[in-house]
């Protein structure tokens, strides 16, 4: 809904923008990206990472994903959605995550 | 057409169990209270003889009951509940969101007083108590009532957006036997039809987002949405009950006229004590008396325009209220006092299930009872 506050007067407004209960429609591009809320983010020894997949199912903003590389299947994170929360260091069974200051 | 219909000696709540069974709901959140325990006692039974296929969820309060509704209401489920007094407290919660979300939800209610004290018979005190949530409030007189107003509300729910209460009298209509016209199961199918969501959590092409905060600058707004969508439930009732009628045979209105034409006193009621009243009325015309009766029928859009139409001509307006406001006008009566726009009698009686008798409402139209009928 536009924010419509010339017109106070609901008898008069139409409400035809309105979305039917309050519904959001999730226009994911139109978000701000948490990305810039981070003080810290993560970075991955892929020498250490063994590809088991605990950070991507951690991960609060669903920003970490398995990709695969030549030494098998190693896990990144999309840096536009970490919030630099440091979970994934902490479930990381090989310690190959580990969080730097911005 | 009319269609085939079969009579059946059964009790209020097993009606509205078998109106249930025959619309069969995808999803019945449901959690136990006395008077409302028979329509889902009476479900669940059809449901586990394989009658029916809906998810029943045996939450572990009304609270939930209500949430687990709304949660299937937004992804896409016709869903439904029942409850009676305390629970509806408890749920009390939920009830705008229901609405404020637009969800078609129906919950079956059998009225009951409040606590306390501790109560568990009939009086309208739980219905009252949620009438200001946008949801949509349909009073039974009997057994055959109850059953059409299940099957009238789901349809009106889905037309209007809006979640629906059928309201029963607690014991009097809920656990009273009365013969009744039960129509086949094909008859209800085909009035209610499929439900069509017209916006759901499963929608993977276009996700959304349901029961998100709205800041003041858009809050008044969907408050104002759900005002207009009530106002405009009046005339989807209508058209409902006229496709109704000709299923079912059944004439239906907003508010029932029961010997009001040259009437000089007129009793305003709803649920079962309209019964009583109807008898007396009988009664007082044939001595000669010009009495009548008023039943209420819709409560929740009030009808104002139907109840002024049909008591403008009146002398003298007499409004029974079964629940009890404290420190203001009864809700019955000023909500009458508003389409009227002058002084009504009002009076309170059967709180808690106290029984009204036909000498009391003769007393009434006498004006020897003045606010109470204790």
């Amino acid at each position: 809904m536009k924010n419509n506050q010339e017109n106070n007067n609901l008898d008069e407004k139409g409400n035809d923008d309105l979305e039917l209960g309050a519904v959001i429609k999730n226009e994911i591009e139109f978000y701000p990206k948490v990305g810039e809320w981070k003080t810290e983010f993560p970075v991955y020894d892929h020498d250490k990472c063994i590809g088991c997949g605990i950070c991507v199912k951690h991960c609060p903003e669903g920003a970490i994903k398995l990709i695969k590389t030549p030494k098998g299947k190693k896990a990144v994170a999309d840096l536009e959605w970490c919030k630099g929360c440091g979970i994934c260091p902490t479930v990381c069974p090989t310690k190959a995550i580990q969080m730097r200051k911005k | 057409m009319k269609n085939k219909q079969i009579k059946k000696a059964i009790t209020g709540g097993f009606a509205v169990g078998e109106a249930i069974r025959q619309i069969n709901p995808d999803v019945m959140a449901v959690y136990p209270i006395t008077p409302q325990t028979p329509i889902v006692e009476y479900f669940a039974q059809e449901v586990a003889d394989g009658n029916a296929y809906t998810e029943i969820i045996p939450v572990e309060s009304e609270h939930s009951a209500m949430s687990a509704c709304i949660g299937s209401a937004a992804a896409g489920a016709r869903s439904m509940t029942a409850s009676s007094s305390q629970g509806i407290m408890y749920m009390m919660e939920m009830l705008p969101i229901a609405s404020a979300m637009r969800l078609p939800i129906v919950m079956a209610v059998s009225t009951r007083a409040i606590s306390g004290p501790l109560n568990i018979h009939g009086d309208h005190s739980d219905a009252m108590a949620m009438r200001d949530f946008g949801w949509i409030q349909l009073f039974a007189e009997s057994v055959q009532e109850a059953y059409d107003n299940l099957i009238i509300g789901t349809k009106l729910a889905e037309k209007a957006l809006l979640p629906v209460a059928p309201n029963m009298d607690g014991f009097i209509t809920s656990h009273s036997v009365e013969n009744v016209e039960i129509m086949t199961d094909q008859a209800v199918k085909e009035f209610v039809g499929e439900y069509q969501p017209t916006q759901t959590l499963f929608d993977f092409n276009e996700p959304k987002t349901f029961g998100a905060i709205a800041l003041p600058e858009s809050y008044f707004n969907f408050r104002k949405q759900v005002y207009d969508a009530m106002q405009e439930a009046e005339s989807k009732f209508l058209e409902i009950v006229s496709d109704f009628e000709k299923i079912s045979g059944r004439k239906y209105d907003l508010v029932e006229s029961y010997q009001l034409d040259d009437a000089e006193k007129v009793i305003v009621a709803m649920g079962s004590t309209c019964g009583t009243i109807k008898a007396t009325v009988d009664k007082l015309r044939g001595r000669g008396q010009k009495v009548g009766l008023l039943k209420i029928r819709l409560f929740r859009p009030w009808p104002v325009e139907a109840v002024y139409q049909a008591l403008k001509d009146v002398e003298q307006v007499f409004v029974l209220d079964k629940n009890l406001s404290f420190g203001t006008s009864q809700v019955l009566a000023g909500n009458v006092e508003i389409a009227l726009k002058r002084p009504i009698n009002s009076v309170v009686y059967g709180l808690g299930g106290r029984e009204i008798s036909e000498e009391e409402v003769e007393k009434i139209f006498t004006g020897e009872v003045r606010s109470f009928l204790i």
